[in-house]
C-alpha cells in the first residue's frame, strides 16, 4: 500500500509562512482563522545567548492507526487504500468534531461555513492533476517534500535514508503511528508535541 | 401577458425605473439632475412599503435642499459606492460578483455571464465613462430596461410571441442575476448612506426590485 | 403577477411625473453588432514579477475571465527559483482589496474629516498642476516638495526626475539616508562597484554555484526581509555547508541557523567593526598583496590636510592621479604611477617626517583609528563576549573566500555611513573582492538599464544651479546628492519654522508617511501647515487622511517593469487593470504634461526627445518608455514581454570575476576600480572633497558643509544611549531597535487579510529578565514610551532578544483610519523615534534605532478599535470581479 506523507527538513524551514500558510489556504479555499498546516516556532530554547530554535509546520500526520478514523460516527473520515492519505468526505461529515478531539496532534479544524471538519489531503486535487501540493511548490526554504514513504525510490524515502539518525516523528502516546517524518540535524529535537510546546512558551502551562 | 397598450405602458414604466436607478448608481448627482428631480411628482402608494418610505424620504430631501448644492451627495456617493477614503471595506460595492462570487453559486463569473448576454444584443459598456466592470448594477439595470423596451415595442405592435419571448428573457436575467444580489446591495446602500437622498434611493430600489422579483416569478 | 388589478397597482406605484425627461437621454451602453461570445474558461498564464517588496521574484499569474485567480513562483527565475513569500502570495488580496483607490478623489470639508468626492483624471491633474504652478509663481519651485518610499511598487527616480524638471530640489524618502543610501554611497566611493545588499537584490554571487565558504550577515535577516530570494539562497548555502555569522540583537531564523551569533547592543555596530579591523590588522589576517597593490592604504597622507599626496594629476577623469608611497629601498617618498611599480618596495604601515611635516600611510591612519578597539573594549561597548567576537573574526578570515553583507540596521542611526565604510574595509582587507566567492562583484549587465531595476533617467541637468543650492539639507549632507535627494528633517522643519524658506506643497507617492518617518507627531504638525497635499497610492492610509487629492496607483499585478535578475531579463507585466488606477511611473509623466500645458517651460522641453537626449523624453504610455530601454538590445518592450524571462547572457559569460585586472584596451593597463585612484579607497579622502564641494555627485560645485567628513570610519556612541545620557537611561532603561517580519514590507500590506491574520498587531520582543524586571508577562499589552511619545504593542517575551534591548516592527492600522488617530497613533514605533540632530554628517541619517524607551504593562489592553481576530479581517477579502 502506498503511504503519502509530507516530509519536512526542519533545518531548512525559515518560518516564512508563505507556502505552508498562504499558498495552502489559497489553494484549498480556507477561511480566515484556521489552517490545514500550523506553523510552530520551536524555541528559542536554552538560555541566552546559547539558544536553539527551529520552525515546524505541522499538518495531518497521515497516521497508520488514525484515531480520527476510529471515532468518526458516519465513516466520513477514512484512510484511503490507494494513497494512504486520510480524507474527510465533506458530504458525509456531520461536523460533530469527534475527530478533532481524537487527533493527538491537533491537525484538523472545523470549517464553520460548511459545518464540516477539514484537514490536509496533501493537495489531492493537485496530485491528481500531476502537480505538487501547494505548500511544497511554494516553500521558500525548500523544506517541504512529499511522496510515498513505502516506495524506496521516492524522494522522501531517499531523504530518510540519507539522514539516518536524524529522522523524527511526533511523539506517539496512543499508538497512532504517525507516518509523516521530520528531519532535524542542527538542533536538538523537542519531544513535546508542538502545541504543548507552544503553550509552554506562552507561559500558559 | 397580453400584447396591448397596458402591457406596453407597464413595460415602459419599468424600463424608466431601471434607467432611473441606473443613472443614480453609476454617476454622482449633478446640478441638472437634482433640479429635474425636484420637479418630480411621486405617486400615492400603500403605506409601510419600501415605495412609501422611499418616496416620502426623497420628497422630504428634495424639498429641503433648495440651494442646489450637490457636495453632500457627491461625498455620499463616493463613500457608499467607492469606499472613498475608507480603509475598512464597508461599502455598497455595486457589482454582482461582490455578492455572489464567494458563494460559488455559478460556474462562471457573474461578469463573464452578463458580458455574453450583453454581446448577444450588441451592447457594450461605453468607453468614455469611468471604467466599470460589466456586472455593475447600472449596466445590469440598463440591460433589463432594454428588455422591457423590447417588450413594450412588441406589445405596441400586438406581437404576442415577442412579448412572451422578452418576458422569458427578463425572467431569466432576474432569476440568474438580479435576484441573487440586488436586494442585499440595496440594504447596504441604506446602511452606508449618510444622506437621506441615498437612503431613499436605496429603499426605493429595494422596493422596486422586490416587486420585480415577484412580477417575474 | 398577471391579474389586471395587480398590474394597475404596480403601474401606479411606478408612475412618476417628470421621470421621462430625466431618463430619456440616459444610456451607458454603446450599440454594436450583436456577437455570440463563448464562455472563455481558458486560463492564461502571465509571466510577471512580484513587487510586494523591492525584490522582483518571478511570478506566474493565472488569469481566468480577466481575473487573477492564482499566483505561483516562476521556476525559471534565478533568484527565487519558483518560490514566493507570504507577501507575494497574497498579491491577489492586495489587488482586489475593496478599499483600493479606484478613481481620483478630492477632499471635501475639513482636512481629516474623511469626506471625498470623485473627480476625473483630467480634473485631478489640472488641480494639482494649477497648485504647482501657483506655488511656483508665489514662492518658488522649491516650495514644492515630493516624497516616495520603498513600499508599494516604487520606481524611485520618477520622483527625482519630476522634481528636477519642475525645478524643485526638494524630495525625500523616509528610507534613503535611513535605508540603503549609506551603503550605496560608501561602497561606490570606496570600491566603485555594487554594494553587497542581499535585500536589495545584490550579492549576486550567492545565486549560482559559488565558492563562498563563509557569509557574514551583519544587521540583515534575509529569512525575514526576502524569504524567497535572498533568504532562500542563503538557506541553500547553509545546507551546502557554508558557514554563517550573524550580527543581530534578535535571534532571527538566520541567527538560529548561524555558526556564530553576535547579539550586539543596537547602535554599536561600528565599534564592533572597528574591533574586527583591528584584529585583522594586528594578526595580519589581511590579504597583503591585495592591500598593497590594489588599495590606497600604502599611499602617503599629509596629516595636516588629511589628503593623500598627489604629485601628479591624471590626464582627464579616466586617468588616475599619481600618489606617493614610502619606498623602503631608497628610504624616501616616491611617486607610484598606476597601477604598480616593481622597482619600489612601498611600506604599508609607516609614519614619516619630511621637512617638518608628518606623513602617514593610509594603513597607519586606519590602524590609529582602530587601535583602541580591542576585543575587550568592543565586548564592553557592544555588550558581547570577547571570545565570541574572536571566534567570528577567525571564522570569517580563515574560511575563505568569505563575504560580509551589511544590511539596513546600521543605516538607521547617525553612525550609518561609517558602518558601511567599515563593512567595506573588512571585506577589502581580507581580499574578498571580485574573486570567485566574494560578494563584491561587477558582473555584466544587460545594457538596458542604467541602474537595475530603476530605469527612469533623473534628468539632473534640468535643475538649475540656483535651485540645487536651495536643496534643504543639501549643503550639510552632501552624500545625499548621489541620489539627488533632500534631507527629510530639513524639509519638514522648514515647513514648521519657515527657515530658510517655507515649503507649501507636498506630493507623496507611497504608503504611509506617518508609519515610517521618524517622529510621526511632527509629520502631523507639518501637514497642517501646508497649502496642498497630494497622495498617490493604492489605498488610503493615515497620510491620505490629511491629503487634498488622492490619486489611485496601480498594484503590481497591474503594472509593467523591466527587471534584470542575474543573467536574465524578467518582465513584470500587467495581468489585469482595475478601475482608473494608474502606474505610478506614468503618473509623473501625466503630471509633467499637465504642467507643460499650463505653461511650465521645462516640462514642455521634457517631452522633446531631441532636447532630452539620453535623459529620454516623457512618455504617454509605459510601452513607449520601456521601448527606449529595450531598444538598446534591439527589442521592443512587447517582444521582451513575450520572451521573458530569458537569458541575456549565459551564466558563465555574465559572471565575470577580477574585472579590476582586465586590461583597458586604450591604456593597456588593468582597469582597476571605478574610484579616483582606481584602487580600493579604504582611506577615503574623497569624503573631504565631497564635504567641501559636493563632487563628484552634485551637478554643480556647492559651498562646503560645516565641517569636513572623515576619510575613515569612526564610532558614534548612540546619543540617546546609556553611556551618553545615563540620567535618561534611568528613566528609559531599554534600547529600542527595529527589524522586519516576513509578513509586511515597511508600512504596506496591513490591510491584507491573509497577512494580518498571521501577525495582527506588532510584537515587542523582550528578554525574560527585562520582562520580569518591568512587570511584563508573555502576551501582555504593554506601553512603550520614549522622549517623543508612547504607543502600545503586544509583548513577545523571548530568550531570543538580547537583554537590555527591545525590538518592534513598524505598524499602522487601517481599521482605525477613520477615527481620530487616523491609524497611526496606536502601535506605531515611529511615534517614538527621533528626527532631530545629531544626524550622520555625510547623509543626515536620524535615529530610527538605538534610542531609549521604557516598557510597562498596559492595563487598558489593546488600543481601541484595533482588530486582532482573524474574522475581523474578512472585510478586506477580495471583492468580486471589479
Amino acid at each position: 500500500m502506498k503511504q503519502y506523507i509530507i516530509l519536512v527538513e526542519l533545518d531548512r524551514c525559515i518560518g516564512c509562512h508563505g507556502g505552508c500558510q498562504v499558498a495552502c489556504k489559497t489553494e484549498n479555499q480556507i477561511a480566515l482563522g484556521p489552517s490545514r498546516s500550523k506553523m510552530y516556532t520551536m524555541g528559542p530554547t536554552g538560555h541566552y545567548p546559547d539558544l536553539q530554535m527551529y520552525f515546524m509546520p505541522v499538518m495531518c500526520q497521515q497516521c497508520e492507526n488514525p484515531s480520527c478514523v476510529a471515532v468518526c460516527p458516519t465513516g466520513a473520515c477514512y484512510k484511503d487504500e490507494e494513497d494512504g492519505v486520510i480524507y474527510i468526505d465533506q458530504d458525509m461529515c456531520i461536523g460533530c468534531q469527534s475527530c478533532m478531539r481524537a487527533c493527538p496532534f491537533q491537525c484538523n479544524f472545523f470549517n464553520k461555513e460548511r459545518h464540516v471538519v477539514d484537514k490536509c489531503t496533501i493537495c489531492v486535487q493537485k496530485r491528481e492533476a500531476g502537480e505538487m501540493p501547494a505548500c511544497v511548490r511554494n516553500c521558500a526554504g525548500g523544506a517541504l517534500h512529499y511522496g510515498d514513504i513505502n516506495d524506496p525510490e521516492s524522494e522522501v524515502s531517499r531523504l530518510i535514508r540519507e539522514n539516518e539518525g536524524h529522522v523524527y516523528t511526533l511523539r506517539d502516546d496512543n499508538g497512532n503511528h504517525p507516518s509523516a517524518k521530520y528531519i532535524l540535524k542542527n538542533c536538538d529535537w523537542i519531544e513535546d508535541l508542538p502545541f504543548e510546546f507552544e503553550k509552554k512558551m506562552k507561559g500558559e502551562m | 401577458m397580453k400584447a396591448d397598450r397596458t402591457t406596453a405602458a407597464l413595460m415602459q414604466y419599468r424600463a424608466d425605473m431601471y434607467m432611473f436607478f441606473s443613472r443614480l448608481f453609476i454617476l454622482e448627482v449633478d446640478g441638472k439632475l437634482l433640479a429635474d428631480m425636484k420637479n418630480m411628482k411621486f405617486p400615492e402608494v400603500k403605506k409601510d412599503t419600501d415605495f412609501y418610505t422611499g418616496y416620502e424620504m426623497l420628497k422630504a430631501y428634495l424639498k429641503s435642499h433648495d440651494d442646489g448644492d450637490i457636495t453632500d451627495l457627491e461625498v455620499d456617493y463616493a463613500r457608499i459606492f467607492l469606499a472613498a477614503g475608507v480603509a475598512q471595506g464597508l461599502a455598497a460595492f455595486p457589482y454582482e460578483s461582490v455578492y455572489t462570487n464567494k458563494k460559488h453559486l455559478m460556474n462562471q463569473e457573474a461578469s463573464d455571464d452578463v458580458t455574453i448576454l450583453y454581446a448577444a444584443k450588441g451592447l457594450k459598456a461605453r468607453e468614455d465613462m469611468y471604467r466599470v466592470p460589466n456586472d455593475h448594477v447600472s449596466l445590469e439595470f440598463e440591460y433589463m430596461a432594454r428588455l422591457c423596451k423590447d417588450a413594450a415595442a412588441a406589445a405596441d405592435s400586438a406581437d404576442e410571441a415577442g412579448v412572451q419571448n422578452s418576458i422569458k428573457e427578463q425572467k431569466a436575467f432576474c432569476g440568474n442575476h438580479m435576484k441573487r444580489w440586488v436586494t442585499l446591495f440595496c440594504n447596504d446602500v441604506i446602511k452606508y448612506a449618510q444622506t437621506d437622498f441615498y437612503k431613499a434611493i436605496g429603499t426605493l430600489c429595494r422596493g422596486f426590485i422586490r416587486e420585480e422579483i415577484s412580477f417575474l416569478a | 403577477m398577471l391579474n389586471e388589478e395587480k398590474i394597475q397597482s404596480y403601474m401606479q406605484s411606478l408612475t412618476i411625473e417628470g421621470m421621462t425627461s430625466i431618463v430619456k437621454d440616459v444610456r451607458f451602453f454603446d450599440e454594436t453588432e450583436p456577437e455570440i461570445l463563448k464562455a472563455d474558461d481558458e486560463v492564461k498564464i502571465v509571466k510577471t514579477a512580484c513587487r510586494a517588496c523591492i525584490a522582483n521574484c518571478g511570478v506566474l499569474a493565472y488569469v481566468k475571465h480577466g481575473r487573477v485567480v492564482k499566483l505561483e513562483g516562476n521556476p525559471v527565475d534565478p533568484m527565487s527559483r519558483g518560490r514566493m513569500c507570504a507577501k507575494g502570495l497574497s498579491g491577489i488580496q492586495a489587488l482586489y482589496n475593496p478599499n483600493r483607490n479606484k478613481y481620483p478623489l478630492e477632499r471635501v470639508g475639513e482636512r481629516g474629516s474623511g469626506k471625498w468626492r470623485r473627480i476625473t483624471w483630467d480634473e485631478a491633474l489640472t488641480k494639482i498642476g494649477t497648485h504647482l504652478m501657483e506655488t511656483k509663481e508665489k514662492y518658488g519651485a522649491e516650495a514644492v516638495f515630493c516624497s516616495t518610499g520603498g513600499g508599494g511598487n516604487p520606481e524611485i527616480w520618477s520622483i527625482a526626475r519630476f522634481c528636477n524638471i519642475f525645478g524643485t530640489p526638494n524630495w525625500f524618502e523616509p528610507g534613503c539616508a535611513q535605508c540603503y543610501l549609506p551603503r550605496v554611497l560608501s561602497y561606490t566611493m570606496m570600491y566603485g562597484g555594487v554594494d553587497p545588499s542581499i535585500a536589495d537584490s545584490n550579492a549576486l554571487e550567492l545565486y549560482f554555484d559559488t565558492e563562498i565558504k563563509c557569509l557574514v550577515l551583519w544587521g540583515t535577516d534575509p529569512s525575514y526581509s526576502c524569504p524567497s530570494s535572498g533568504g532562500r539562497a542563503v538557506n541553500e548555502l547553509r545546507a551546502k555547508g557554508v558557514k554563517t555569522i550573524v550580527v543581530d540583537p534578535r535571534f532571527t531564523p538566520d541567527a538560529a541557523k548561524a555558526d556564530v551569533w553576535l547579539p550586539i547592543r543596537p547602535g554599536t555596530d561600528v565599534a564592533l567593526q572597528l574591533s574586527w579591523i583591528r584584529y585583522i590588522m594586528e594578526n595580519k589576517l589581511y590579504d597583503e598583496e591585495f592591500v598593497m597593490k590594489w588599495s590606497d592604504l600604502p599611499y602617503l597622507v599629509d596629516t595636516e590636510t588629511k589628503m593623500m599626496l598627489r604629485p601628479k594629476k591624471g590626464n582627464g577623469p579616466d586617468e588616475p592621479d599619481t600618489y606617493m608611497v614610502w619606498d623602503r629601498k631608497t628610504n624616501s617618498m616616491q611617486p607610484l604611477e598606476y597601477p604598480w611599480n616593481d622597482a619600489l618596495d612601498p611600506v604599508l604601515d609607516g609614519e614619516f617626517e619630511v621637512d617638518g611635516k608628518v606623513y602617514k600611510t593610509g594603513y597607519r591612519l586606519l590602524w590609529e583609528r582602530v587601535e583602541e578597539w580591542t576585543l575587550e573594549k568592543a565586548a564592553e561597548v557592544c555588550w558581547l563576549d570577547a571570545a565570541k567576537i574572536e571566534e567570528a573574526i577567525l571564522l570569517y578570515t580563515k574560511t575563505l573566500p568569505s563575504g560580509l553583507c551589511i544590511g539596513v540596521a546600521t543605516d538607521q542611526t547617525p553612525n550609518s555611513v561609517q558602518a558601511a565604510m567599515s563593512a567595506c574595509i573588512i571585506d577589502c582587507l581580507v581580499g574578498n573582492v571580485e574573486r570567485p566567492g566574494a560578494l563584491l562583484q561587477r558582473f555584466r549587465t544587460s545594457g538596458t538599464l542604467r541602474m537595475p531595476n530603476y530605469p527612469v533617467p533623473q534628468a539632473t541637468k534640468m535643475l538649475p544651479k540656483e535651485q540645487l543650492l536651495k536643496r534643504l539639507g543639501g549643503i550639510e549632507h552632501k552624500g545625499l546628492h548621489i541620489w539627488w535627494a533632500g534631507h527629510p528633517t530639513s524639509i519638514l522643519d522648514a515647513v514648521l519654522t519657515g527657515e530658510p524658506y517655507k515649503p507649501h506643497m507636498w506630493i507623496d507617492r507611497s504608503g504611509n508617511k506617518f508609519g515610517v518617518v521618524a517622529d510621526a507627531q511632527k509629520v502631523e504638525r507639518v501637514v497642517h501647515e501646508l497649502d496642498y497635499i497630494v497622495h498617490v497610492y493604492m489605498y488610503p492610509t493615515s497620510f491620505s487622511a490629511y491629503a487634498d487629492i488622492l490619486i489611485p496607483a496601480a498594484e503590481w499585478l497591474e503594472t509593467d517593469m523591466l527587471v534584470e535578475t542575474c543573467n536574465m531579463l524578467v518582465a513584470r507585466q500587467a495581468a489585469t487593470h482595475l478601475w482608473e488606477a494608474c502606474d505610478e511611473t506614468l503618473f509623473w509623466s501625466r503630471l509633467a504634461k499637465k504642467c507643460a500645458e499650463l505653461g511650465h517651460e521645462n516640462c514642455k522641453k521634457a517631452f522633446d526627445p531631441e532636447f532630452m537626449g539620453e535623459d529620454l523624453a516623457y512618455w504617454d504610455t509605459m510601452d513607449e518608455f520601456f521601448d527606449q530601454c529595450t531598444g538598446k538590445i534591439g527589442m521592443t518592450w512587447q517582444e521582451v514581454k513575450d520572451k521573458a524571462p530569458f537569458e541575456y547572457l549565459s551564466v558563465d559569460d555574465w559572471r565575470t570575476y577580477y574585472v579590476y585586472k582586465q586590461l583597458d584596451e586604450k591604456t593597456g593597463k588593468p582597469q582597476g576600480f571605478p574610484t579616483p585612484s582606481k584602487k580600493i579607497e579604504m582611506y577615503l579622502d574623497s569624503m573631504i572633497t565631497l564635504s567641501r564641494t559636493g563632487q563628484p555627485y552634485a551637478a554643480y560645485e556647492l559651498p562646503p558643509a560645516s565641517k569636513d567628513y572623515d576619510p575613515l570610519p569612526y564610532y558614534l556612541e548612540p546619543i540617546e544611549g546609556p553611556y551618553n545620557d545615563p540620567e535618561l537611561a534611568k528613566e528609559f532603561p531599554l534600547v529600542m531597535t527595529n527589524g522586519r517580519v516576513p509578513f509586511y514590507h515597511h508600512s504596506t500590506l496591513r490591510n491584507v487579510a491573509a497577512l494580518r491574520e498571521m501577525y495582527p498587531v506588532p510584537e515587542l520582543w523582550m528578554h525574560p529578565t527585562d520582562a520580569a524586571k518591568y512587570g511584563v508577562a508573555p502576551g501582555d499589552w504593554v506601553w512603550i514610551e520614549s522622549l517623543r511619545g508612547k504607543i502600545r504593542a503586544k509583548a513577545y517575551v523571548t530568550e531570543g532578544m538580547r537583554p537590555g534591548a527591545v525590538c518592534m516592527e513598524r505598524f499602522w492600522t487601517p481599521e482605525t483610519l477613520n477615527t481620530k488617530t487616523h491609524g497611526w497613533k496606536e502601535m506605531n514605533v515611529n511615534v517614538l523615534t527621533k528626527a532631530s540632530a545629531p544626524f550622520n554628517d555625510v547623509v543626515g541619517t536620524y535615529t530610527l534605532r538605538a534610542f531609549q524607551v521604557k516598557v510597562y504593562k498596559a492595563e487598558e489592553g489593546a488600543p481601541e478599535g484595533v482588530w486582532t481576530k482573524p474574522e475581523d479581517f474578512k472585510t478586506w477579502l477580495p471583492i468580486g470581479n471589479a
